[in-house]
Parts: structure tokens; C-alpha cells; sequence
């Protein structure tokens, strides 16, 4: 990790990590919830700040998690996370390579509309096959187990949680650091000038789409294990767009930054719905976010932090 | 290797070369021989079809017609990718760096596409130490500082880490596209004092384009004069210099 973020990181991972001995049953929920979704961002800015592709789609691969337990549940009996979540990033990279063969020939607006089809074509498909999907009902899902082991309440799966949190951050760290992360990223600059040195500029596309989508697809599997029921709104572009908002808010310009926007959105979502209007709000501070921090919560907190060190040594 | 040149292997033949853009010719019947190890500079007035004729040779214009060989083999009509893979590397006349990358990372990347190695998902890059120390030599030879973004460097050190990127991939044709376009006179020097030697050491068979006469007296080998797509003149500076059609037709700059 960079050295400027390991102070500020290993705080946040303490208060993680001692989080349920002093933060209320509710905030406990929000956490894991922010956690799930903070593998997603993790995912989608593999994606938006590596690669350079913006997916307006990725809810397709929540819904692609959330459904292959469901259905797996409802069809074969299997309610088992070490079965369950192999198979969920099976489906999603399967899904992730097929639209992605058609998605990552394009660029910029092309590939942000064509993912947004595809997730729009997959809610519209799941809430028609009512017979199959339970349409618009969706599918109740119960806890899956562990090896066995039922978790027991809201701390268990916390816990459960925050180690496939911590493992996924680290494995989409060392993919992004990798020979393959700086291929992305060389994409991301020059795709013509990665051409000219021989390497197929669309392979790398597609592969980065593929990691992203089957990173996506496992938190699809902890949100609907979470939430016990998965809905055809979960491949919708609401969904998608949350979690996009989730990397723009916390900055897709650094490593952490979606983690941070992934959590403060949850809580805002959390604090802003018991308004009528809480979407205005949503948007509002989007706007905000927008014109005022550019680089995200953390890019704009490290531009103060570092004024304020500067204003004191002088 | 294949036909022999006066004294050395021929690496690039190309034959009847054209490439029209609608009702432009701006590459018109060229026939051309590269030898091997030679440094060929490419001179013409603006729209001569040089930087046209390169980009054939590298993939990145197609062939309309005529057929290109590089060392034994067709590759007229073989894409930029595989011919880049063969070894014939294009340098660009505007730099075409990954901007947000240090300059390390830079030369890096080309080093990874080398050796097969950019679809390695793991470990991270800074556990190929050899790599990193191939990179670090080859910017202490262009004398580019490793650690600034590409974004930041000032336009000299842009056209060199170009240069270098190309050089990391260990050509065995390197085409320059005017490495010294939009450098200011003095920086000239500088840069093709920086570039040539490490060409010559390496023996790096090289063709550039180039507009500056005084550069191409200097450092190459052979030259050949193009004007309105075709080739008007071949040889070394020397007899192209005093080729009265060559004065009428370029006008010095």
C-alpha cells in the first residue's frame, strides 16, 4: 500500500475490525452492507480508473450473483457460501466475457451505453421469466452456510464479511500493481500507442471487464445474502449507477477511494431515505460533489490534510 | 538472413510500395532497401509521403499495393501488432506516452510486452527486480529522470522516453519519426547526441525521418529524398547533397 494512506488505513481497519463492541446493531448492518459494496466499487473502478471504460452496467453482475444463489437455492437446495460463491463469479466472468465481447470493442459513451442495454435486457428478462425468476417478486433467499456453520447473528457474518472484504481488496490491489494493472493502465493513456508496442488493446479491455464483473458477481452473492431476497431491480441502472456514484464519491483516482464512497454512500442512503424526496438529495450531492471535490471525499480530505500540515509548518 | 547490399544483409525490401488516401498518392510506387545495422534517413518537404511510408512499413497504414519483406518474410500483409511482434517498432513524431505512468513505468511496460509477461495478474511489478533494473538503465542512457509522471516531463525528455520505450522492445528495425520535431535548435543536438550513440552501440538498424539536413549529414548512413510520394534520390549524404534535383526540389530548410 502507499505510504501515505498506511496511517489513515490501518484506523479505518481498526474500527472495522473492533467495530461490533461498540457501534449499534444498525450501524453494524450499514457496515457490512458498505463493506459488500465497497468489493463492488473495488471492482468498478478496476474498470473506470484503470482501464478508463466507464459501465453504466454493472448492476447486471450484482443481479447475475444474486440470482445464481437464488436459483440455486430454489432449484437445486444449495445453500452452502462454498458452493454458492464459486459458482456466482463463475456466472458472472461467463457473463462479464460474453457481453464484454460485444461491450469492450467499443469506447468512452459507446461502452457505457451498450453495458447499460445489456443490464437493462437482463431486468427485463428476469422480470418476465415469472415462472422461472419469480418476475418482479423476485426470490426469497435464507443465510447460506459455512462449511456447515450457521452464522448466528448480525457479528458472525460481520466478521465473515470483513475477511472476504479484506481479501478481495488485497487481490484487486495486486492485480492493479501487477504486469496486468499497468497493461490496463497504459491502456487507460495511450490504447494506440499500447498497439504500436504489439499487444492487443482489446484482450486487456475485456480481461479487465471479465475480473471486474466476477468481483461484482461475488458481492451480488453477499447483497442478497444480506438483504434474504433478490429483486430484478438489482441488474436495473439504478443499481449500477450507485455504484458508480460509490467510486466517484470516494475518488477513482486512488486505490481506497471507492471504499470510502462505498461506505458514505450507504450511510447517506440510509440517513437521506426517510425523505420523500431522498433521491433529490442523492442528486444534490452528487452535484456538490461534483463541482467542489472532483477527486472524490479522499482526494479532497488528503488536498486539506495536506494545506493544513503545510499552513502548520509554516 | 536474405539478399546481400554492398556489404551487408538487405533486413527491409520493399517493392512497388503505394498508399492512396482518396485521390491523394501519398505514397506512389516506392521501391526501398533497409540494410542491416545501416541508419537510413528518410528526407522530404512537407506531404512527401515520409511519415506515410513509415507507418507502412510498421503496420500502422496498410499496404495498398506492393509487397514489403522484412528479413525473409511477406509481411505486406501482416497488421501493426504482428509486425510490432517481429520486431519492426515505431517511435512517434508526437510522443505517444502513458501520461499518468512515471517514466519508470513507461519503459517498464514495454519490458513486460518483451518478455510476455502483461497478463500476469500477480505479484506485483516491483518483485521483478531485473526488470526494474533493465528500465533503470535504459533511462539512465536517455537521461530521463524515473520518477516524474510521462505528463511532466518537458518536451525533450517526452521525445526521448518515446525513444526509449521503443529502444526497451529491442527492435530489430526501429523507425524514428522525426525525433527532433518541436525541440528548439539547441535541444537538437541534445537529443540526437543522447539517441545515436545508443543506436550505433547496439547496432539498432534504424530508419528517420527528418527534416533537418544538418542532422542527417551528421548521423546517417544513407538517405533517401521523397517528394509528392515517390523516391527522387538515394545515397549517402554526400552524393544527395550534390544532386542538383535534390536542391531544386527540397529547398533546404
Amino acid at each position: 500500500m502507499p505510504r501515505k494512506f498506511s496511517f489513515p488505513l490501518i484506523i479505518g481497519l481498526l474500527i472495522l475490525a473492533t467495530g461490533p463492541a461498540y457501534f449499534p446493531g444498525f450501524t453494524i448492518y450499514l457496515l457490512t452492507y458498505g463493506m459488500i459494496m465497497s468489493i463492488a466499487a473495488l471492482a468498478l473502478n478496476l474498470l473506470l480508473g484503470y482501464t478508463g471504460l466507464m459501465s453504466f452496467g454493472h448492476g447486471m453482475f450484482i443481479g447475475a450473483g444474486a440470482y445464481t444463489v437464488a436459483l440455486m437455492m430454489k432449484y437445486a437446495g444449495v445453500h452452502s457460501f462454498e458452493i454458492l460463491i464459486p459458482l456466482s463469479i463463475l456466472t458472472s466472468a461467463g457473463l462479464a466475457a460474453f457481453v464484454g465481447c460485444f461491450c469492450t470493442r467499443q469506447i468512452e459513451i459507446y461502452f457505457a451505453m451498450l453495458t447499460l442495454a445489456f443490464g437493462e435486457l437482463l431486468f427485463v428478462l428476469c422480470s418476465k421469466f415469472y415462472g422461472f425468476t419469480g418476475g418482479t417478486d423476485g426470490i426469497r433467499v435464507k443465510m447460506p452456510t459455512l462449511f456447515g456453520y450457521v452464522f448466528k447473528g448480525a457479528v458472525d457474518f460481520y466478521y465473515f464479511i470483513f475477511f472476504l472484504f479484506l481479501l478481495c481488496a488485497l487481490a484487486i490491489w495486486v492485480v492493479c500493481n501487477s504486469p496486468f494493472g499497468k497493461a490496463i493502465q497504459a491502456v487507460r493513456d495511450n490504447s494506440q500507442r499500447v498497439g504500436y508496442l504489439g499487444l492487443r488493446v482489446m484482450k486487456y479491455r475485456l480481461i479487465a471487464f471479465i475480473i471486474s464483473g466476477a468481483f461484482t458477481g461475488l458481492a451480488g452473492v453477499l447483497v442478497v445474502s444480506l438483504t434474504g431476497h433478490a429483486v430484478p431491480e438489482m441488474f436495473q441502472v439504478f443499481t449500477s449507477i450507485s455504484i458508480v456514484f460509490m467510486v466517484i464519491l470516494g475518488g477513482h483516482l486512488s486505490f481506497l477511494g471507492p471504499v470510502i464512497g462505498a461506505i458514505v454512500f450507504v450511510f447517506l442512503q440510509s440517513w437521506l431515505k426517510p425523505l420523500f424526496f431522498w433521491q433529490f438529495f442523492l442528486g444534490v450531492s452528487i452535484i456538490l460533489l461534483v463541482i467542489f471535490l472532483p477527486g472524490g471525499v479522499l482526494g479532497g480530505v488528503s488536498i486539506w490534510v495536506r494545506k493544513a500540515l503545510a499552513k502548520i509548518s509554516s | 538472413m536474405g539478399e546481400k547490399g554492398p556489404g551487408q544483409d538487405i533486413i527491409v525490401k520493399g517493392s512497388g510500395l503505394a498508399k492512396h488516401f482518396g485521390e491523394v498518392h501519398a505514397v506512389d510506387e516506392v521501391d526501398l532497401q533497409i540494410f542491416q545495422g545501416e541508419i537510413l534517413a528518410i528526407v522530404g518537404s512537407n506531404g512527401a509521403g515520409k511519415t506515410t511510408l513509415l507507418k507502412m512499413i510498421s503496420g500502422g497504414h496498410s499496404i495498398d499495393r506492393g509487397n514489403l519483406i522484412f528479413q525473409d518474410l511477406d509481411v505486406s500483409r501482416l497488421g501493426l501488432i504482428q509486425r510490432a511482434r517481429m520486431g519492426i517498432i515505431y517511435s512517434f513524431q508526437i510522443p505517444a506516452l502513458f501520461e499518468n505512468l512515471s517514466a519508470l513505468d513507461c519503459v517498464r511496460m514495454a519490458l513486460f510486452t518483451r518478455e510476455h509477461k502483461t497478463v500476469m495478474f500477480f505479484p506485483t511489478i516491483e518483485k521483478f527486480p531485473l526488470v526494474r533494473k533493465e528500465a533503470e538503465e535504459i533511462l539512465n542512457m536517455f537521461q530521463i529522470p524515473k520518477n516524474f509522471p510521462a505528463c511532466l516531463l518537458p518536451h525533450g525528455q517526452r521525445k526521448l522516453l518515446d525513444v526509449a520505450m521503443a529502444f526497451a522492445l529491442k527492435p530489430r528495425l526501429l523507425l524514428l519519426d522525426e525525433p527532433t520535431s518541436g525541440v528548439s535548435t539547441k535541444e537538437k543536438g541534445q537529443v540526437m547526441d543522447t539517441i545515436m550513440p545508443i543506436i550505433r552501440q547496439t547496432n539498432t538498424t534504424t530508419a528517420i525521418v527528418e527534416h533537418d539536413m544538418e542532422i542527417v549529414t551528421r548521423y546517417s548512413d544513407r538517405v533517401i529524398v521523397m517528394d509528392q510520394g515517390r523516391v527522387l534520390a538515394q545515397g549517402t549524404p554526400q552524393e544527395v547533397l550534390s544532386n542538383p534535383k535534390v536542391g531544386e526540389v527540397l529547398l533546404w530548410r
